[in-house]
């Protein structure tokens, strides 16, 4: 009963947060600009969150994270416009939306595709911050028995799950990640305070700002990415009309929807995972379980509400291991956590006791982004549809300029522009050698934690390991650890087998 | 009329990048190696060495580097990089975002050095000729996007953008 009084509570706490008019005025600026960045293809949503985080340092903390969550919301959901209307998936994770999406836009039924998504992406999301409600402080529970030991191997298992979240190469995803635990080393040690790896430089003593790496690397390299690539004509965008039907047609089939926002949340809560997954394995899930699978890629109801509702409810679930554990459920969640540190908090068991409100901040901001989707979506769509037509070279000066003001406002030093062009260049390279960024923010995220934790540890046993076989919540953490190596060797070797054999 | 620049089809630079990689992996580790050497070694009951953690991600990246390199016998990754005019475009762009905080931004100032930034990008990057009304078009809309992000972050983020040394802009 006493933790049912202090679970309420908890979702309470932040109510008064969302009274002021500024704080909604950012809420929907947010998402106005998760729109934008989720339309446009070769725009990201973690590039938005690491452009946007500077921007949110005039703000308090609670309207910052408001802020933030939206912009990450919105950007989930707003992939689904461009896949529906050019079939060019705005975010990865709006993939399996466009096998559906498009082929109803050709027959006339955008309006109703694009319907659909937003009902679904709403309702989905809401399954997800139903599950981050309930289930996050039970985790937490359970969180405030870890010493030391444990959080060395929860950063273990953060860092061998960048065996999932790698795109390719299993080794280049741990390469990456391992690069990621090395930049965070640089500047002082943080037991003795020793300066280490800074180049002879003043400037890096503190360390590299963990915004201005992901800046470089989700913002400036992906935008160089896109200034290779040669586009002859934007993409002519379909007038969106006609939403009438959407609740009736998401409403009509709650068995998909329940479903695919059940397995949106689940994946997305296992650390590394993300909305791309999500969508593919529900929409995978729904096809071998419809009645008609042939409907599937030529334009199904299913194939649009399964991949939308999964891959946003998806966001409910990623948020579970980053506010409790401080874990991040994908790349979003990373550059969440930096912008939580930014604003002096640190997310993890003590942030639901030392700062309930911005726990509640967090849930209520991303309750009021779904309804913002649900409004852009049915409401705005035809608008923001004619994003789709900007100009690839207005564009993407202007996001490099954004990326510079961005870096800059951190600390208002130019030195930590030229750092972050310095990570853009390495960040192109690196995807041009197949290196995902994400492992590698990964990494600079777990880091600290990490090597802080690592060390603590071992003051406290003396130099020895063996409390990390001996506790029985390490011993616990340590079977998930080889749990998910074995399954990922097994699952490469299962991908090797599959392409020799093509 | 606007006028089609004639880009032949561009197959790009194939460059097979494992193994340049895995040798500026190996410089790096042998940067981390030689650095701790010079590290103090602290006793764990007093915090431990600086160096501990760094020697163990040395390995840890030596040991990746060598099996991608491994693996690189069977398929290597092989990267396409632009040439000709994209690759020019790209490195013009590279150049101009290194240059804006050491040389533009300090000496013009944010308001100057974004709009010289962005409007020899804007135009480089058309796949048309620019007319002589594109070029009034696009000024317009560098001006336009500069004053919005200093608007957005000076008045609403509360950021001091940087002010010119030459022109106090």
């Amino acid at each position: 009963m006493q933790y049912i009084q202090e679970t309420f509570a908890l979702w309470s706490s932040g109510i008064h947060i969302f009274t002021s008019f500024d704080t909604h005025l950012l809420i929907f600026v947010g998402s106005v600009i998760g729109l934008l960045f989720g339309t446009l293809p070769g725009l990201s949503s973690s590039m938005a969150l690491a452009i946007f985080i500077p921007f949110t340092f005039g703000f308090t903390p609670h309207q910052g994270i408001a802020f933030l969550i939206t912009i990450y919301t919105t950007s989930v959901f707003a992939g689904a416009l461009a896949a529906i209307l050019v079939n060019i998936p705005g975010t990865p994770s709006s993939i399996s939306t466009g096998f559906d999406g498009y082929p109803m836009a050709q027959r006339g039924e955008a309006g109703r595709a694009v319907g659909i998504a937003t009902v679904a992406s709403a309702l989905g999301g809401l399954v997800g911050l139903i599950f981050l409600m309930v289930f996050s402080p039970m985790i937490v529970l359970l969180a405030r028995r870890f010493g030391s030991w444990e959080y060395v191997l929860l950063a273990v298992m953060g860092v061998t799950m960048i065996s999932y979240i790698s795109k390719g190469s299993i080794i280049k995803g741990l390469l990456g990640g391992t690069l990621g635990l090395f930049i965070a080393t640089i500047g002082e040690d943080p037991i003795i305070s020793y300066p280490r790896f800074s180049f002879g430089t003043y400037q890096l003593l503190g360390g590299i700002d963990f915004v201005v790496i992901l800046i470089g690397l989700f913002g400036l390299a992906e935008v160089f990415l896109q200034l290779e690539k040669h586009i002859r004509a934007e993409p002519v965008v379909q007038t969106v009309s006609g939403f009438g039907r959407s609740f009736r047609d998401v409403l009509s089939r709650p068995v998909c929807l329940i479903r695919s926002s059940l397995i949106g949340t689940v994946i997305g809560a296992i650390p590394a995972a993300g909305p791309s997954i999500a969508s593919v394995v529900s929409y995978g899930v729904a096809k071998r379980s419809s009645r008609n699978p042939e409907e599937f890629g030529n334009g199904s109801i299913d194939g649009i509400l399964a991949a939308e509702s999964s891959n946003n409810a998806s966001v409910g679930g990623a948020l579970i291991p980053m506010m409790t554990l401080g874990i991040p459920g994908d790349p979003m969640t990373a550059v969440l956590i930096g912008a939580l540190l930014v604003h002096g908090l640190s997310p993890g068991p003590r942030l639901f006791t030392d700062n309930p409100a911005y726990v509640s901040a967090v849930y209520l901001s991303y309750a009021i982004a779904l309804v913002w989707v649900l409004i852009n979506g049915l409401l705005g769509a035809r608008w923001y549809a004619k994003l789709l037509s900007i100009p690839r070279h207005v564009l993407l000066p202007m996001i490099m300029v954004l990326c510079m003001v961005g870096s800059y406002s951190l600390n208002s030093n130019l030195f930590d522009v030229l750092i972050m062009v310095i990570f853009g260049v390495i960040g192109y390279l690196l995807q041009k050698a197949a290196i995902s960024p994400a492992p590698i923010i990964l990494g600079v995220v777990l880091g600290p934690m990490f090597e802080t934790n690592l060390r603590r540890s071992m003051i406290l046993s003396r130099g020895s390991f063996m409390p990390f076989v001996t506790r029985p919540m390490s011993l616990a953490i340590l079977a998930v650890i080889a749990y998910i190596i074995v399954s990922s060797v097994r699952q490469a070797r299962r991908a090797g087998k599959n392409s020799s054999g093509v | 009329m606007n006028e089609e620049i004639q880009a032949p089809e561009d197959p790009g630079l194939r460059v097979p990048v494992d193994i340049p990689v895995a040798v500026a992996v190996c410089a790096l580790v042998g940067y981390i190696l030689i650095s701790t050497t010079a590290f103090p070694d602290v006793e764990w009951n007093r915090g431990g060495s600086p160096g501990f953690y760094p020697r163990i991600l040395a390995i840890l990246l030596t040991i990746f580097a060598a099996s991608m390199v491994w693996k690189s016998r069977r398929s290597p990754t092989i990267a396409v990089f632009p040439h000709r005019r994209r690759a020019i475009y790209l490195i013009s762009c590279i150049g101009g975002s290194v240059l804006m905080p050491l040389v533009l931004m300090p000496l013009l100032g944010f308001r100057i050095a974004a709009f010289m930034f962005m409007y020899p990008v804007m135009l480089a990057g058309r796949s048309t000729r620019p007319t002589r009304r594109d070029l009034l078009l696009t000024a317009g809309v560098a001006v336009l996007v500069t004053t919005i992000i200093y608007v957005a972050f000076v008045y609403l983020a509360r950021v001091r953008l940087p002010r010119g040394a030459i022109t106090n802009w």
